[in-house]
């Protein structure tokens, strides 16, 4: 996989994206650099990494942060991690939707404030990932690979 | 469950074991079930406060604070294992990354050589702070899948991913640290998998010999001089411990590291196997058998690449 740093342009798509979706204090990622794969994956890295990046060929690294296309699409995994530092189009679900979502499902929602669009799924103050929201259902974006089913919550 | 022990198992081990009727009988004994905190995305008090309010029991690890053991089988179905707040790891697999813990610095540059599933990668980044450098590596291109899961859900930054074959790779710079947990017979898992004993054979155990003293001397030539390698494996084997050891002291300038970690019972290595007697520096290796701590078997090297 050949990574390359993003150009000024993209940076600001995502960072904008970042502030304006989720109020989202991006100040929390300055010790990192954000590499592209040719696929338009986007991959958080610290300096280190993305220095060896340019020097030779990864299988793969991490943090996938986010994809590049029409519009930016986060990642749950990034959502996971940084989710907790956003401060704006927040879904916090009960139990019965939490235990569903981490399995996979979409799940139906009402009584909340966020727009429609990507929001964070919040369980007792833990972001458990990415969702797509419309029309009160969440489209669920975890990967088919981190989704698992969970008793103790 | 009655487990079925070959003969020439037993009649290699019955030699080296202090207590023949307690390895054994731990043999057959299931392991308990391991975690440690990922202190990257969590800290290990509130981590250890929410395990316990789903009324799961757990025990400290007298050598590890971020370690603890539980008797609930489910604790992979916790919102903690999820959220890749625990990682669900044996006891003895968690010491290769403590022996250089206090050497390591937010800088430095790591290669672990055979990292999949990435238990030792993740456990590092953890220790490095998402600083510094760790070059994940794997042979088989199919255990990059599992590797590459690990360090997502993990939250490491730190790591690049490599499917190279250790014997060979070279990269135009020298590792302050190399981690090499070489593949090996397994005979330390016996107690999580009863299968490594119906394909066990000696014959196997020295091919696995052959491929680790290639792994070790090319590991230690991608080292910078004062550097340290941490050889380990997960078996009883002499051929596949003090001799590989053996063999890089022969041909290489390093020096070997006394192993301590204050309560964990080791076992100093053997002394001599087969007629072959070791060199008096492999006594700093240590071996760690299931029945004196309650975990799978193991074996540890640190050796410190000797400044020209």
């Amino acid at each position: 996989m050949i990574l390359r740093g993003l150009k000024k342009k993209e940076t600001d798509e995502i960072i904008n994206f970042l502030k304006e979706r989720f109020d989202f204090p991006t100040n929390v990622l300055n010790e990192f650099e954000l590499m592209v794969n040719p696929k338009g994956k986007v991959f958080l890295v610290n300096p280190y990494v993305a220095q060896f990046a340019r020097e030779y060929t990864l299988t793969t690294t991490s943090l996938p942060f986010a994809r590049l296309g029409k519009h930016v699409k986060p990642t749950s995994m990034m959502i996971q991690m940084f989710g907790m530092h956003a401060r704006r189009n927040i879904l916090n679900v009960n139990k019965e939707n939490a235990k569903k979502f981490m399995e996979g499902e979409d799940i139906k929602v009402n009584n909340h404030s966020c727009e429609n669009g990507y929001v964070i799924i919040s369980y007792k103050g833990h972001a458990l990932g990415c969702g797509l929201l419309s029309k009160g259902y969440v489209k669920n974006m975890i990967p088919k690979a981190k989704r698992m089913v969970v008793e103790f919550l | 469950m009655k487990v079925t022990i070959p003969r020439r198992f037993r009649e290699r081990y019955n030699r080296m074991v202090d207590d023949r009727k307690r390895f054994y009988e731990y043999l057959e004994k299931p392991l308990p079930k391991a975690f440690r905190v990922n202190t990257l995305k969590a800290k290990t008090k509130n981590i250890i406060d929410r395990i316990q309010q789903h009324g799961i029991t757990i025990k400290k690890v007298p050598w590890y604070k971020d370690a603890f053991v539980t008797d609930e089988a489910k604790i992979g179905s916790t919102l903690e294992h999820f959220m890749g707040h625990i990682y669900i790891q044996e006891l003895v697999s968690m010491l290769p990354p403590i022996l250089i813990k206090k050497e390591i610095e937010n800088t430095s540059k790591v290669f672990d050589a055979c990292a999949s599933p990435g238990s030792k990668t993740t456990q590092l980044s953890a220790f490095m702070e998402n600083k510094g450098l760790i070059v994940a590596n794997d042979v088989k291109f199919e255990r990059i899948k599992i590797l590459k899961h690990n360090i997502e859900k993990l939250g490491c930054m730190n790591v690049a991913v490599t499917n190279k074959d250790a014997r060979f790779i070279k990269f135009g710079f020298l590792f302050d640290f190399v981690i090499l947990d070489a593949p090996c017979s397994s005979e330390g898992t016996i107690r999580k998998n009863w299968n490594i004993l119906t394909r066990w054979s000696e014959r196997n155990i020295h091919s696995l010999s052959r491929i680790q003293k290639q792994l070790i001397i090319n590991c230690f030539d991608m080292m910078k001089p004062g550097g340290i390698l941490v050889y380990s494996t997960c078996t009883f084997a002499p051929e596949e411990n003090e001799e590989v050891i053996q063999c890089l002291i022969e041909k290489r300038n390093c020096r070997l590291e006394r192993i301590k970690i204050k309560g964990l019972k080791t076992s100093p290595a053997i002394e001599n196997w087969r007629g072959i007697k070791f060199n008096d520096e492999i006594q700093k290796t240590v071996r760690i058998w299931p029945h004196h701590n309650n975990t799978g078997g193991f074996f540890l090297a640190k050796i410190r690449k000797v400044e020209q």
